[in-house]
């Protein structure tokens, strides 16, 4: 992968976000959830770039970082070489009009009380210099992009009048009408059957090859990422465990986390069919030491006397590292 | 043998503004005791609606139009809703998607299991209800320190574990699983997928794993049924169904599933989903079939048998002279 920073599209350079949960009041009961911790993320531009973990890993809280919806505690994140921290107001607007977002449910992502016309055409009010007829045309192009077609039968329907691919290529074409640079996508198909899946993994496919636009795709799905992705990194409690092209990442994964996400999926269609890993226990050690690898206590091959040190990301094949001990 | 579950000839319509819907037409299958029947097909061609005319809890704009249900002799459409009650839960019982949500937030997760028995068999003593409920928790997998914790202290696939063993607390006959796992990431679902082959290794249960996910049914069923637009199209074993797919629809729902595999590019079933309000003559599926032949647009497919398991609602197996 490259790794100059400045080409790339999105950098995470040593991102800490914390969440404070528990009562507000009672101060000793506060929990702090390290949602990232210390992450460096490269991702280059033109490609799509696959988030991977199971529930609660972090992805999200990735994703809000770069659109900026959150601020990192500590570290910093940059978007098409920008610091997002230095973004305010009137700039930051702006600036976020590169960056879009589509979320795991359209059905509560779009207001029911929008038409598609007024979904689609509403990021558009910010470019004054646009005539209505103008406007019109873009979103009609952009409804056509995402595969609602004829557009114009589209257009004065509402979220309710449409099946649940129908909404999310709404939310797609919403979206992807200011021609953003970069497009992150949060679990899409994750209420979707697995044929109308296909048909937007499809589309995203054929909206990267025309736009050339940077796509961070979300997901718990090694398979669905593989198909989509050129990149994944496997993210787990906050850390990249393990990061390279797909192809390595799936076909010689290094990290026990990644082969127990391996593990996890059905056997229909597996390519290990007949191995597997059996890295994760069901009964999680309780031995656990303070500063140590992240996935110690599900890791059936970690040792007290090697893992209570945290792994760092080390050199696992071209552009494919992961970080663990037995590496 | 007689069957532990019959469905026979089942068709529910519904009645909406734009008229009345089929959405389950003239659906048979058999559940046996230990063994499992998956129920796949998109969005909107009927399974829920399956499952819950089984349970008895159909919505009010619904109807039963033909059939029977016929549990351990009884046909469960003729019964009264006092018998019905009784039956969900102790006989019959279920797992819902979203059955997370619906434990109780402000009572120990534990105590709501040991209540739901009391409710069904009262005459089970306090301390013998609790001993049942901790096996019942070793069963699925979670700690027994964990019992008197309160849902919000589980994470979204304890709960779902813990739903399964409340599903499991009166020894129920049957399960009607309805999407048990979507919604959840890969490591909780691979977990869940254990516990319920474990389970109904153990129990002698019968079930209907309801899941729109093909790979899902697979790893869990010994059968596969396959729905579309409110039909049964084919069912067989879980080998027939994988291996020698006979119906196009079947076929085209194995492409679309996207796998590790790379030698195989998934492609979606063409075409738009059927519409129940504007089926088309002939078999329902032929607008979006890749060999339709004039015949199919005419007359309605009937049924033809592959094996003594397998059988497939099209006439491309007739054509090919099985
Ligand atoms: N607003 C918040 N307040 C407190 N904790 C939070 C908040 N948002 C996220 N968390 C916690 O931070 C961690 C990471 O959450 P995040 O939503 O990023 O996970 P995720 O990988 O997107 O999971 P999922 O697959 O379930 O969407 C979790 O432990 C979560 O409970
Ligand atoms: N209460 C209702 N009133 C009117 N129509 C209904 C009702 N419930 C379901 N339907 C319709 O009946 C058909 C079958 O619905 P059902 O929920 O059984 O499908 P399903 O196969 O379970 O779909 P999904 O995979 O989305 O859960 C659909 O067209 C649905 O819109
Ligand atoms: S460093 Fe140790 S505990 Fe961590 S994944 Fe590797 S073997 Fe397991
Ligand atoms: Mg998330
Ligand atoms: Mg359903």
């Amino acid at each position: 992968m490259e790794t100059d920073s400045r080409k790339d599209a999105i950098v995470l350079a040593g991102v800490t976000r914390l969440y404070r949960s528990g009562s507000r009041l009672l101060t000793a009961r506060q929990k702090t959830i390290r949602a990232l911790d210390e992450v460096d993320l490269n991702i280059p531009p033109g490609c799509i770039f696959g988030l991977v973990g199971e529930s609660g890993s972090g992805k999200t809280t990735a994703a809000r970082l770069m659109v900026r919806l959150e601020k990192p505690d500590s570290g910093t994140v940059s978007v098409l070489g920008r610091d997002m921290a230095g973004l305010h107001g009137k700039h930051l607007r702006r600036f976020r009009r590169k960056i879009q977002m589509i979320f795991q449910d359209p059905y509560q992502s779009l207001n029911p009380y929008q038409s598609v016309i007024s979904i689609v055409s509403e990021p558009l009010s910010l470019r004054r210099q646009m005539t209505k007829d103008q406007r019109l045309d873009k979103v009609l192009e952009t409804l056509a992009l995402v595969g609602l077609d004829p557009p114009s039968t589209y257009l004065h329907r509402y979220p309710h009048q449409l099946s649940g691919g129908q909404r999310q290529r709404v939310a797609i074409a919403r979206a992807m009408v200011l021609d953003p640079q970069v497009l992150i996508a949060d679990e899409p198909t994750s209420m979707l059957d697995a044929s109308i899946a296909v048909q937007i993994y499809r589309l995203m496919l054929k909206i990267q090859h025309r736009s050339k636009v940077t796509m961070v795709f979300i997901t718990h799905n090694l398979a669905a990422a593989n198909y989509l992705c050129d990149h994944i990194a496997v993210i787990y409690r906050g850390r990249i465990l393990e990061i390279g092209p797909s192809g390595s990442v799936i076909n010689s994964p290094c990290h026990p986390y990644t082969q127990a996400l391996l593990d996890a999926l059905p056997r229909f269609g597996h390519i290990w069919k007949e191995r597997r890993f059996d890295t994760m226990l069901d009964e999680p050690r309780s031995d656990i030491p303070q500063n140590g690898c992240v996935f110690y206590s599900r890791c059936s091959k970690a040792e007290y006397s090697t893992c209570r040190r945290q792994p760092v990301l080390k050199s696992a094949g071209r552009d494919h590292k992961a970080a663990c001990f037995l590496i | 043998m007689q069957s532990l579950l019959e469905v026979k000839d089942l068709t529910v319509s519904y009645t909406t503004p734009a008229g009345k819907i089929l959405a389950v037409d003239r659906v048979s299958f058999q559940l046996e005791a230990g063994r499992s029947l998956g129920l796949v097909g998109e969005s909107g061609s009927g399974k829920s609606t399956i499952g819950t005319a089984i349970l008895g809890l159909l919505a009010d704009n619904a109807r039963v139009e033909t059939g029977a249900i016929v549990f351990e002799g009884h046909n469960l459409l003729e019964a009264d809703q006092e018998t019905l009650r009784r039956l969900r839960w102790k006989k019959i019982s279920m797992i819902f998607q979203a059955a997370m949500n619906a434990l109780n937030p402000i009572m120990p997760v534990g105590d709501q299991i040991v209540e739901a028995i009391r409710v069904h068999e009262p005459e089970v003593p306090l301390t013998a209800a609790r001993q049942r409920v901790a096996d019942l928790f070793r069963q699925v997998g979670i700690p027994a320190r964990r019992l008197r914790d309160y849902p919000h202290q589980y994470s979204g696939g304890m709960r779902q574990r813990a739903i399964i063993a409340m599903a499991l607390a009166c020894n129920p006959r049957v399960i009607i699983a309805d999407e048990p796992t979507t919604a959840l990431d890969v490591i909780v679902q691979d977990r869940i997928l254990k516990t319920i082959i474990r389970l109904q290794d153990r129990f002698d249960i019968g079930i209907l794993l309801i899941s729109h996910d093909i790979s899902v049914t697979a790893e869990v069923c010994h059968q596969i049924g396959v729905m579309y637009a409110g039909q049964l199209v084919e069912i067989g074993t879980k080998e027939e169904i994988l291996t020698t797919p006979a119906h196009p629809y079947t076929r085209a729902l194995l492409e679309a599933h996207i796998t590790l595999s790379n030698d195989r590019q998934p492609a979606p079933v063409p075409g738009p989903a059927a519409d129940l309000h504007r089926l088309p003559e002939g078999c329902r599926f032929h607008g979006r079939c890749r060999r339709p032949d004039a015949n199919c647009r005419r007359q309605t497919p009937s049924w033809h048998s592959l094996s003594a398991t397998h059988k497939v609602l099209c006439r491309e197996a007739e054509s090919n002279g099985n």
